[in-house]
């Protein structure tokens, strides 16, 4: 029985060198990014990364340190802000939503600014931050998840900024413990393994996809609204429009509206053919929709105002 | 929990080292854990259905108990049929009782009367046919006193639920693991590295071979114009992925069960031996599913007269096996016509009494076959797949079109599936095939002559071709039988 450990022990060591060799070798794990927490106790990315997403492509932080490419000019500008789903690191930078509004020739200059893993509070902070920027609009991508997310009342989450609502303390995001995340990341073939067969995440870079997890769950909608409340009290929401994906549970959209949020909803009769085939993230081409639909309304507020 | 999952992954070597480090001081420790795993490992589908695998297990150790202390022939008979029409019946209702309905009413309703049978909305407990066999044999066994009953339990329920073999076998039979079961095991070195060699073998077969065949062999079997618009040679090219996805399937299953087994010190049966090397029919069914086809043999083909009577009574034993065998698969019309069509197949060598003809191996001691044999060898290949297109199909319907679109003109033009990628790797794996045909499985004793570093070299290589093949998680085929 020694003899059968040891040579086992041996040959699992020298499959993990192989592995680790091979993986490297073929960019077939998943780099990750380094982050830290700024003035405003919000987690942000170092800038200018860039890092392998498996071997299909790469991600990358732009020089403000935000997912994707920078706009051309910080003028005429409009925010991009969201969790996963804007983040996109699933995706090349190229389908990410702020590059496709670039590109729909809206006159605008688009800039992304997005968190796996961001509730609405934790947006809105993004928005307040970014005000300093003067930007035209602050789009929000949300799903009622978001709001769901912000409130400790509901759920504590350490991971992400949340809301108090008996008393309006904020609590901030704790970037999980960096030391030993660095370490794991290090063996990249254990991580490859722990990425694609352990929990079996895929290409997924949101573990903890809210969307998916409170799918069919309750939703309070007296303390959603109590947080819409306070938002507007807390923030200025006048050039906030808050973008709700097609799945986003109808009251809560209602609920922002008579709160005095601007906001419109993504339309589409097949919502999985703007989802990846194994994620519920938005592929390129859903990415493509969305953003058609957003540079739409932009064009129509434009024209309604003189 | 499959054998090619990560939970299986996993649960294997906790039970190995608790088997051997934790219950190692004696057998009946090791069997109790191995009880205990098997039962975790089978409630991991369906606990539900864990309760009928332990009511089976009880009922034929129960009857097995009282056919030997019965005093008289008819108190014996009838714990006989007791046993076997419980577990037929158990059978009967949970994998025939919506055929016979619907088949019943089809028929009716061909007379101008029309009925809707109420069927059952259950699905069919994964391995039933193959632990109820296992029952079967020993009740039979003990009815004609070929062995003496099991009197400790936990023994017993070992060789039913024992989980290398439990949901799609070998079928085994009571004289050869009950004793297995019953004996201290000592940890063998050698026997534990051919354990985890066939495991490595089996998990190639099925993920790397079986899994990427079955993407081409179900794009082509599925597609929705009826076959109209495909050439017949890319309804061959389908027909040969389904051929060899069923056996990358279902002989990689049998491998990674034997060499699982012999992990815990116990030999399975050999379920596979080649058997697209077959230079006839006969001998290709002694090389497929060997513990089904003794099986069969033994409890069914004998007890009817064997081959002991005249050329009809022979003609009649052998259209009975394929027919029960083809049923036993499933309760579909597709799998009776593809027994009766091996039947078709055996029958000019059990007329002309050829049919033990080929009990050697082809081409034995040599690299090369003759012409003769390649011949051969060929033309059996050839009429296997044809049948397992009707094993393949949906429906009788189905397969009729395939076949007829197969044999069209454009048989002999391009086809339009051509991965060049999964035709080399099918290649070089009949090739590993060949070369190891002589041994139990193509590995076997066959990296044995290389040096340790070519050796591990060659595993390796299977691990990455796992990890680059690999997939989502596939089940196996016989699972639903």
């Amino acid at each position: 029985m020694k003899k059968f450990l040891q040579s086992l022990l041996l040959f699992c060591a020298i499959g993990i060198v192989i592995g680790e060799i091979i993986v490297r070798v073929f960019s077939l794990s998943i780099d990750v990014h380094q982050f830290y927490l700024d003035k405003d106790h919000l987690i942000k990315n170092y800038p200018n990364q860039m890092g392998h997403m498996g071997p299909t492509h790469q991600w990358v932080i732009n020089k403000y340190g935000e997912f994707g490419y920078e706009p051309q000019s910080l003028e005429n500008l409009i925010t991009v802000i969201g969790d996963s789903y804007i983040a996109n690191t699933m995706n090349p930078p190229e389908c990410h939503q702020a590059n496709y509004l670039s590109q729909l020739g809206t006159g605008y200059n688009f800039y992304p600014s997005a968190r796996a893993g961001a509730s609405f509070i934790e947006m809105m902070e993004k928005a307040k931050s970014l005000e300093s920027l003067h930007p035209k609009y602050q789009l929000l991508y949300v799903h009622h998840g978001d709001f769901i997310e912000s409130v400790t009342e509901i759920k504590r989450n350490p991971f992400t900024v949340q809301l108090t609502l008996k008393t309006g303390e904020i609590k901030y995001a704790k970037p999980t413990s960096g030391k030993v995340k660095e370490a794991i990341y290090n063996f990249k073939f254990i991580y490859f393994l722990y990425r694609n067969y352990l929990f079996k995440l895929g290409n997924n870079d949101d573990a903890t996809n809210n969307r998916v997890l409170l799918k069919g769950k309750k939703i309070d909608y007296n303390l959603i609204n109590e947080l819409l409340v306070e938002t507007g009290k807390r923030y200025r929401i006048q050039n906030i429009v808050l973008v709700f994906s097609p799945d986003t549970d109808p009251k809560v959209i209602d609920m922002a509206g008579k709160n005095g949020f601007h906001y419109f909803q993504l339309q589409t009769d097949d919502y999985k053919s703007w989802q990846m085939p194994k994620d519920s993230h938005w592929s390129c081409y859903g990415h493509q929709e969305v953003a058609k639909q957003v540079a739409q309304y932009l064009q129509q507020q434009s024209e309604s105002i003189p | 929990m499959l054998f090619n999952s990560v939970s299986f992954a996993i649960f294997l070597p906790i039970v190995f080292f608790a088997y051997w480090f934790v219950a190692q001081k004696s057998y009946r420790h090791q069997n109790v854990l191995l009880l205990l795993a098997s039962y975790f490992f089978y409630a991991c589908w369906d606990w539900r259905f864990l309760f009928l695998l332990m009511f089976s297990t009880v009922l034929d150790y129960f009857t097995g108990l009282k056919m030997s202390d019965s005093q008289t022939i008819a108190r014996k008979k009838f714990w006989f049929w007791l046993s076997i029409g419980v577990n037929l019946g158990f059978l009967g209702v949970f994998k025939y009782y919506n055929f016979f309905a619907q088949s019943f009413a089809d028929g009716l309703a061909n007379l101008g009367f029309e009925i809707h049978p109420w069927t059952l909305n259950v699905i069919l407990p994964v391995g039933i046919s193959f632990y109820t066999f296992h029952g079967l044999s020993y009740v039979i066994d003990i009815y004609y006193d070929r062995i003496k009953p099991e009197r400790n339990f936990v023994d017993y329920s070992v060789f039913v639920s024992f989980f290398p073999l439990l949901v799609a076998g070998p079928i085994e039979r009571a004289t050869h693991l009950l004793p297995q079961i019953k004996r201290e095991r000592v940890f063998d070195l050698d026997r534990a590295k051919d354990g985890l060699r066939q495991i490595l073998w089996g998990l190639f077969k099925k993920i790397v071979i079986a899994d990427n065949c079955a993407r081409y062999a179900n794009m082509i079997f599925n597609d929705t114009a009826d076959y109209a618009t495909l050439s017949g040679s890319t309804l061959l090219m389908g027909a040969v992925f389904f051929t060899f996805q069923i056996y990358g399937d279902f002989s990689g299953y049998s491998d990674i069960a034997l060499g699982t087994a012999r992990l815990f010190g116990i030999d399975l049966l050999k379920n596979f031996a080649f058997p697209y090397f077959s230079r006839d029919i006969a001998e290709f069914w002694r090389r497929w599913h060997i513990s089904l086809s003794t099986w069969f043999r033994d409890y069914l083909y004998i007890p009817l007269g064997g081959s002991k009577g005249g050329t009809w009574i022979r003609v009649r034993n052998t259209f009975i096996i394929f027919l029960v065998s083809g049923f036993w698969h499933g309760a579909n019309w597709t799998f009776i016509v593809w027994g009766l069509l091996n039947a078709l197949y055996i029958m000019p060598s059990i007329v002309f009494k050829t049919n033990r003809n080929h009990l050697d191996v082809v081409a034995q001691g040599h690299y090369f076959p003759t012409v003769k044999e390649l011949f051969s060898v060929i033309l059996t290949f050839l009429l296997t797949v044809l049948a397992w297109i009707f094993f393949r199909a949906d429906n009788i319907g189905k397969a009729f079109s395939y076949i007829s679109h197969l044999f069209s003109s454009s048989l002999f033009s391009k086809p339009t599936v051509f991965p060049l990628d999964i035709i080399y790797l099918v290649i070089g794996f009949v090739v590993v095939e060949w070369l190891g045909r002589e041994r139990h499985y193509a590995l076997e004793g066959l990296p044995m002559k290389c040096p340790k570093v070519m050796r591990w070299s060659l595993y390796y290589v299977l691990i990455i071709a796992i990890f680059y093949f690999g997939g989502e998680e596939q089940e196996f085929i016989y699972f639903q039988f």
